[in-house]
């Protein structure tokens, strides 16, 4: 994970599984290609400080206690601790989620879509640290490319043939 | 919903060993012919896999297999259900897929200009005969029979066609056993190739079944 402060690409790309942070309102967060994956976006207003977390799955595995942002469960806790390190109020974050959408594979034999699984996961993970989502766009059969902008905490979601959306 | 309801939870899995990934590997080469050999009866021109192998990758490397993230790709998946679930994905670009689909319907090249009523099926039927190829292989293989759930053809960003599915085969290290190929029409004239890349995807919980499978005599 890096803090980005000192002058680079014009975009922070979070890869799968990763958790990036910035506060310069020239370089965004972006999330390509999304599918069932979860991106959680919180924004803390005061700081301009952006955090992203790419989830892949909705839980870790049990017994085994880890800061790992693959995981809903660990995403979370481990997005306010750096956002916190990095002089955020986590109590006031701004919290949206984007994805879960079941595009090509959706469920496991006799389960319930990965996407939606990931959502309910991050969504109750926030819930035990009081964190409402302010605002989401969550499911569906479509891919989402994430754009989060540090300087007014809007996401901008790209689709293909669906054109664009703000959150 | 309770998190001991929840379907999809990562165990705790046993890294894949080398061993393992040369056992699947001929596995994965036997069925590949076998669905190079069904998809040559169906267009009528002789088809085969190029550069099949079998990797163990880091799962943000596993993904980068299918090209840019936010690409237009058309993709067809087979799940294969039984004593060892798995998942077979072919990925086209949409020209690609067309030319397939051209070939297919005994269409001149550049017949099919979009994927309209007929390309869908069409795309749908090579899932299906890639998915019975692997499940007829790993079927005889293990002496316990697998079937195919129905083709879903979908256009969409690469990654995002992909990144659940390769999400589920995970292992602790985070990396993905994966089979990948293309393929390609060899005698085409004028020689215009259909390349697709094809992806065989088993679920790491299945993965000790199919190895004592493997290392008993075929």
């Amino acid at each position: 994970m890096t803090v980005a402060t000192e002058p680079g690409p014009t975009r922070l790309v979070v890869g799968i599984g990763q958790l990036e942070l910035s506060d310069r309102a020239e370089q965004p967060l972006v999330a390509i290609g999304v599918g069932s994956c979860i991106i959680v976006c919180a924004w803390d207003r005061s700081r301009r400080l952006a955090g992203m977390a790419h989830v892949v799955q909705p839980w870790s595995a049990h017994g085994r206690p880890r800061e790992d942002a693959r995981y809903g469960d660990q995403a979370v806790p481990l997005l306010l601790r750096r956002m916190s390190e990095q002089g955020a109020r986590t109590g006031g974050l701004v919290v949206k989620i984007v994805g879960g959408a079941s595009v090509l594979f959706s469920a496991p034999p006799g389960g319930e879509p990965l996407g939606l699984q990931n959502a309910q996961a991050v969504e109750q993970t926030l819930a035990r640290y009081g964190l409402p989502v302010a605002a989401r766009d969550v499911g569906g059969r479509h891919g989402r490319t994430v754009t989060f902008d540090p300087s007014t905490g809007e996401v901008l979601i790209r689709t293909l043939g669906r054109g664009e959306a703000k959150l | 919903m309770d998190r001991k309801e929840m379907h999809v939870t990562v165990r705790e899995r046993v890294p894949i060993a080398a061993d393992h990934v040369e056992l699947i590997g001929d596995l994965f080469h036997q069925g590949l012919a076998r669905a190079a050999r069904s998809l040559s009866g169906l267009v009528g021109h002789e088809i085969a896999a190029v550069d099949g192998r079998i990797e163990v990758l880091p799962l943000a490397q596993a993904l980068a297999l299918v090209g840019p993230a936010e690409r237009a790709t058309v993709g067809v998946h087979v799940g294969l259900n039984g004593q060892i679930d798995a998942h077979v994905v072919l990925l086209f670009t949409p020209a690609e897929a067309r030319r397939l689909v051209d070939l297919m319907l005994q269409r001149t090249c550049g017949g099919t200009e979009k994927f309209e009523e007929l390309a869908r099926p069409a795309l749908a039927e090579c899932g299906n005969i890639m998915g019975s190829a692997f499940a007829t292989v790993l079927g005889d293989r293990t002496g316990s029979p697998l079937w195919s759930t129905a083709p879903a053809v979908r256009v969409d960003m690469a990654q995002a066609l992909v990144d659940g599915l390769i999400a589920t085969a995970i292992d602790e290290r985070s990396e993905v056993l994966v089979g990948v190929t293309s393929f390609a029409e060899t005698n085409a004239e004028p020689q215009i190739p259909v390349r697709g890349t094809f992806l065989f995807v088993p679920e790491p919980d299945g993965l000790p079944t199919l190895l004592q499978a493997l290392e008993r005599p075929a």
